[in-house]
């Protein structure tokens, strides 16, 4: 588990200081998705972990906090851009079965929008998605 | 809510001695002592509270700010372990107030009525939930026992001061009452 919050505390410093911003830098964006960036390095090194079954996205062998913060850091990433994980089909399974589960399903229903979504207050240019 | 008092509301004084009738008098001053009160209150930075699942069972309330930021995960694991919590948001003008009024004085912070805990710590959160809740599978409670718990038992009479983890701390609930009195160890 410790590998998992190394992993995900990395992405999400890098992630946070570009779009917890008045202004979302476009160009700043493109840079974590970029080739080789933080965000491409953070997909392979939680799609290892997932292989090694550091955390399962499995409901029947009980989720774990892992889960939950692979989750989160992948739900950020898919608002920033919705492809992000189209090289990546393991991570994509993995969020959909956490996310069918009924009562995270339930209150991601119910949740405020992200900020730097389309529909918070701090909206998302849509050039960059 | 306004806290403008309106003209109509200030009583008419007597042109020639100035004399307001008692009741009058006191019915002004109790309203302005109410408007007062809710002033002070509204600029001591108390969030707005949203409750996830039955009020009545909530021990958890966790407050952040209104934007997702790093307590989405804590929501998550709420949601996930079906506890019901209160979610209570605060605004970055009011967040400097507020956090003079916690003894750690990060935010988000998570409170738990049930142990009177205090956890400044993402990682502290979810891991405080996680042993509660028994989200963890039983080798991260082995290690969570084994290496992260640490318990420090102070021996004073009013208080029991708890780390569990990095960024916990255990005081009673009334220690942080924003208007309260400042939270104090005893010196006995």
């Amino acid at each position: 588990m410790d590998s998992v919050f190394e992993i995900v505390g990395v992405l999400n410093t890098a992630v946070r200081a570009v779009v917890y911003t008045r202004d979302i830098d476009t160009l700043a964006v493109a840079k974590l998705f970029h080739h080789g960036g933080v965000v491409e390095t953070f997909l392979n090194q939680a799609q290892a972990l997932l292989n090694k079954s550091s955390f399962s996205f499995t409901p029947s062998a009980g989720p774990s906090v892992a889960d939950v913060l692979v989750f989160d850091a992948l739900d950020v990433l898919m608002q920033l851009r919705p492809n992000c994980l189209a090289r990546h089909p393991a991570l994509q399974k993995a969020m959909k079965v956490v996310s069918q589960i009924p009562t995270v399903a339930a209150y991601l229903a119910k949740r405020r929008p992200g900020d730097f979504t389309d529909k918070g207050s701090n909206p998302l240019p849509t050039n960059s998605a | 809510m306004s806290h403008k008092i309106s003209p109509a509301s200030v009583p008419s004084f007597c042109t020639s001695c100035v004399c307001v009738p008692h009741s009058v008098r006191r019915s002004f001053f109790n309203r302005l002592e109410t408007i007062m009160a809710e002033e002070s209150k509204a600029s001591a930075g108390v969030p707005d509270a949203t409750v996830f699942g039955e009020a009545t069972a909530c021990v958890y309330e966790l407050v952040a700010f209104p934007n997702r930021g790093s307590a989405e995960a804590v929501r998550l694991l709420f949601a996930l372990t079906n506890t019901p919590f209160r979610d209570q948001t605060i605004t970055q003008k009011k967040a400097a107030k507020y956090k003079k009024t916690l003894k750690l004085g990060r935010l988000p912070v998570l409170f738990d009525d049930s142990t009177c805990t205090e956890i400044g710590s993402i990682r502290a959160m979810l891991q405080h939930i996680a042993r509660k809740k028994s989200a963890l599978n039983a080798a991260h409670v082995l290690w969570g026992l084994l290496c992260s718990r640490i318990v420090c038992f102070v021996p004073f009479p009013d208080f029991v001061l708890c780390v569990g983890g990095m960024g916990t701390l255990q005081r009673p609930r009334e220690a942080r009452t924003v208007n309260g009195p400042p939270w104090t160890p005893c010196s006995k």
